[in-house]
């Protein structure tokens, strides 16, 4: 499978603080991967990195093979990219915005912008500077889609959205990933949507990666654990253990008969349950 | 264009302006501008005399230092306190055996100053010709200007047009006179402000001098025949009122002559002086019936000379060194080169480099392992440092990455 | 492409531009009736007089300012929208070299402001040409012709400054933008400037380069 992106040993700071040591990851086509990380993690700073945005102190990225501070036109044409907050040029109207950026674009698909504007009743003449945070997202949005990159970057897409237009646009981005081998690389702070769009899933802790696994594996063997009182100390494979009212819980991606041994000394009845992946999330990061 | 290059085009200019900026400043701060004493020559002691109009009671001195009271002081400079001596009732009938009287001492003084930049700046492009012969005191603007070039035209000023009578009748007289056109300069004064009108002096293509004026509304040229015994540099009219002379005549090898009239005739005198740069050196003249006192400043200082009005020959002579000042020694202390754009000689704007040579600024070196990071920058900084001094510091200073990264480095 | 670009910048701007027209045509006709009653109060005499003897200056003084005024105008109008946001990043995303899309973002403010001032040039030359000899209008242009210089350098620090990414540098670069304008409204006779003017190209030319260098920084991510 072709490399999409590829970060290699990526290091950064800003000022004295670190944000990531030696990042190592990388992006097949066609896959869709989503970026988590609690607030401050760098999920931003990544995406500032991959398109060029931003020096990191060591280490190198690169999308299509190219580095990502040189990237040349032809690969800029190859990504569309979406700014944290659905930032576009606001003194456009939403008909002037497509014309200008039509102009960019060889396969230009005008339609996929109008289709989306018509469906959420936004006039063309309308001003982006007037429009609500939902609308400013369908032109952002919109162009995205009418652009039709191979590689999809959205910097916390369903920012400022309501459900029903989350739910829509998760929808559009699965067919449109599923109509093309096409790549899509994400950050958002609502895991429920990306529990059913994300082929993969990386999960930031400050400073490093602390897992990249398909999300359905996550979803298969990551559980929940509640046993009743004494506290164990660090158990080898499980997360998080602590106190939940008169239970304890902890998580783990060991299967159930390991860590019903491994948490023996334990006394009680053990309880496992699924997760969503919103669920996993905390119990791989911690609930602060 | 490559972020390094840029970053070179913005040391460059940051470091140009602060060399220009920073002395602008110092100098601003420091500089006092040299007093040079005021000195005139007695027509009774028969010498320089150093005149400080501050001290009330003793404001004459001698050179030897002799000191002399307000009342000695009027009376041995009567040709310069003249106005005095007559409201006090003490003006002699006359001085060094010359009978005066304030009729003939005003009319013989006169005050004539020259200043480089006149000549180092854009020259007047359009003039104007006055009635030399007014029918009514005094002169009065006379409604249009001229042009004199490739030919000369007289332009309306009410209706902004070519007058092209009388344009033709000057140009045929000039050609008449033998005037080759283009000019090469005109010079003439302008100002109402005067007793009388004697026109303008042009140096024609030839390297001649001509005399033009308007007489009674009819065109006036003469050859003045200055040429032939000088190579013009410059002219300036001054008309003095007791009519003796046209103006200042300068030649190239740094005379300066006095273009007399008499019988119709442009007779030369030299003044007894040193060469004068007319592009250096600024010029007082102030005359009087019996002597003209004659101050020439330049960078190394003024240089005072008494001439004998009568055949301006030098009778004294004083010399006052410069004294740099705050300003010229600091300057070489910070400013190995600075640059200034205006010039108080010149009336052009442009840069000019000055390179004062001292080089004590040498302990800012020890500055630029500091500023630079990398290795390999710090000679290149230091020798940066060498060459531009306090300014390129400061440039360096105010360039972003200047400074190492080294905290960042774990 | 060069054309959506320039389309971009005309929306962006238009309202700045034509504040910038309006207030460049509203000196030129202000300058027209103050011309006008200068002759009819003063007279032609009186007035070409000052000309010669006090090297005045035929329009009302605002033009010394003016120039570099629509130029930071511009400037601002057309780069602060771009550093909202952080939005240069799209701008610099288009499938272009980013040194020819800031090069034509460039070029379009300052032709556009060439344009303007040339016109306001013309259109005060057109109405002085009625009352002044040609020698007048010649020392006019070279009176002016610094601060139009202003405008244009004034506009490309502007452009300089806004894109920097770090507001002390913005500060610094505000210092010396100061200190180069301030060498194009020295106090000098009409005609005074013109062996400085191959210096204000050299001006014009590094403050063309600038931005590129704070484009380059915003890149990088400089803070």
């Amino acid at each position: 499978m072709e490399n999409i992106i590829q970060c290699e040993h990526v290091t950064h700071y800003y000022g004295d603080r670190l944000i990531y040591e030696d990042l190592n990851f990388e992006v097949q086509r066609g896959k869709i991967l989503g970026l988590l990380g609690k607030n401050g993690t760098g999920k931003t700073t990544i995406i500032n990195i991959l398109n060029g945005y931003l020096k990191p102190r060591a280490g190198v990225c690169r999308l299509f093979g190219e580095e990502m501070s040189r990237l040349s036109p032809a690969t800029k044409a190859r990504v569309g990219l979406l700014l944290e907050g659905h930032v576009q040029h606001t003194y456009f109207n939403a008909e002037q915005i497509e014309r200008f950026y039509s102009r960019f674009f060889p396969h230009w698909r005008r339609d996929a912008y109008h289709a989306l504007l018509e469906k959420l009743h936004v006039a063309p003449t309308q001003k982006i500077s007037t429009m609500s945070c939902g609308q400013r997202s369908q032109v952002a949005l919109g162009l995205l889609f009418a652009q039709d990159p191979e590689l999809l970057v959205l910097d916390d897409f369903s920012m400022g959205l309501d459900p029903g237009y989350r739910r829509l646009f998760v929808e559009y981005l699965k067919e449109y990933a599923a109509a093309g081998q096409k790549t899509v690389f994400l950050t958002s702070h609502i895991i429920q949507d990306m529990e059913m769009l994300i082929d993969d899933c990386i999960i930031l802790d400050y400073g490093r990666i602390l897992l990249h696994e398909p999300t359905r594996h996550i979803l298969d063997h990551f559980r929940r654990y509640r046993f009743p009182s004494p506290a164990i100390g660090e158990v080898e494979g499980m997360w998080h253990a602590g106190p939940a009212g008169d239970h304890w819980e902890a998580y783990s991606f060991l299967p159930e008969e390991e860590v019903a041994r491994r948490l023996a000394h334990a006394a009680g009845e053990l309880t496992s349950e699924r997760l969503s992946l919103e669920d996993a999330f905390i119990g791989l990061t911690g609930k602060y | 264009m490559k972020k390094r290059i840029t970053r070179v085009i913005l040391l460059l200019l940051a470091t140009a302006l602060a060399a220009w900026a920073l002395p602008a400043l110092v100098k601003k701060a420091t500089r006092s501008p040299e007093r040079y004493p005021f000195i005139y020559y007695s027509s009774l002691l028969k010498e320089l005399c150093v005149i400080d109009y501050s001290d009330d009671d003793t404001p004459l001195s001698d050179l030897s230092g002799k000191k002399y009271t307000t009342a000695q002081f009027d009376s041995l400079l009567p040709l310069l306190n003249f106005r005095q001596l007559m409201a006090d009732g003490r003006l002699p009938d006359s001085i060094d055996g010359h009978a005066v009287t304030p009729p003939v001492l005003r009319a013989a003084s006169f005050v004539f100053r020259h200043y480089p930049a006149t000549v180092r700046g854009p020259r007047p492009a359009l003039h104007v010709l006055f009635e030399s012969m007014p029918r009514r005191v005094g002169l009065e603007m006379p409604g249009d200007v001229f042009r004199l070039d490739d030919k000369i035209e007289f332009i309306d000023c009410e209706t902004n047009r070519v007058n092209g009578e009388k344009s033709a009748r000057f140009q045929q007289t000039l050609e008449k006179r033998g005037y080759r056109f283009p000019a090469r300069w005109n010079a003439g004064n302008p100002n109402p402000r005067k007793a009388y009108d004697e026109g303008y002096f042009s140096l024609d293509a030839d390297g001649r001098l001509f005399h033009l004026k308007m007489v009674n509304g009819k065109p006036y040229a003469r050859d003045t025949r200055a040429s032939e015994t000088v190579d013009v540099a410059a002219f300036s009219v001054l008309e003095v009122a007791n009519k003796r002379f046209y103006g200042f005549l300068f030649g190239k090898q740094g005379e300066v002559y006095i273009l007399e009239e008499r019988d119709g005739g442009y007779p030369l005198a030299r003044l007894d002086i040193e060469p004068f740069d007319l592009y250096r050196d600024q010029l007082t003249i102030m005359g009087n019936l019996l002597y003209w006192n004659v101050a020439v400043t330049n960078p190394s200082g003024r240089a005072y000379y008494a001439l004998r009005s009568e055949d301006l020959a030098q009778v004294a002579e004083h010399r006052v060194a410069h004294r740099p000042d705050t300003w010229e020694r600091a300057a070489g202390w910070f400013f190995p080169v600075y640059l200034t754009l205006d010039d108080p000689d010149s009336a052009y704007i442009y840069p000019r480099l000055h390179v004062t040579g001292a080089w004590f600024h040498a302990p800012l070196l020890l500055l630029a392992p500091l500023l630079a990071g990398r290795r390999g920058r710090r000679v290149l900084y230091a020798i940066y440092i060498l060459i531009t001094g306090f300014a390129g510091l400061l440039a360096l200073l105010a360039l972003p990455d200047t400074f190492t990264k080294k905290s960042r480095k774990r | 492409m060069i054309q959506a670009i320039l389309y971009k910048e005309w929306i962006k701007t238009r309202r700045a531009v034509l504040l910038a027209a309006a207030l460049l045509a509203g000196y030129v006709a202000y300058a027209a009736i103050h011309t006008g009653q200068l002759f009819r109060v003063d007279g032609a005499v009186a007035t070409w007089a000052n000309m010669i003897l006090k090297d005045a200056f035929p329009l009302p003084a605002a033009l010394r300012w003016l120039p570099l005024l629509t130029g930071v105008l511009a400037g601002i109008a057309q780069f602060v929208p771009e550093m909202t946001n952080k939005r240069l990043k799209l701008t610099l995303h288009l499938p272009m070299p980013e040194r020819r899309v800031l090069s034509v973002m460039l070029l379009y403010g300052a032709g556009t402001l060439v344009a303007l001032y040339a016109a306001t040039i013309l259109a005060a030359w057109g109405i002085l040409a009625r009352y002044y000899p040609a020698e007048f209008l010649a020392g006019f242009l070279w009176r002016a012709l610094p601060w139009f210089v202003a405008g244009v350098v004034g506009y490309l620090f502007a452009a300089w400054t806004c894109v920097e990414p770090a507001w002390t540098r913005r500060a610094s670069n505000a210092l010396v933008a100061t200190g180069a304008l301030a060498a194009c409204y020295l106090d000098a006779p009409a005609g005074g400037y013109l062996p400085m003017l191959p210096y204000l190209a050299l001006l014009t030319g590094a403050g063309f380069c600038l931005p590129f260098y704070s484009a380059a920084r915003f890149k990088e991510g400089a803070q």
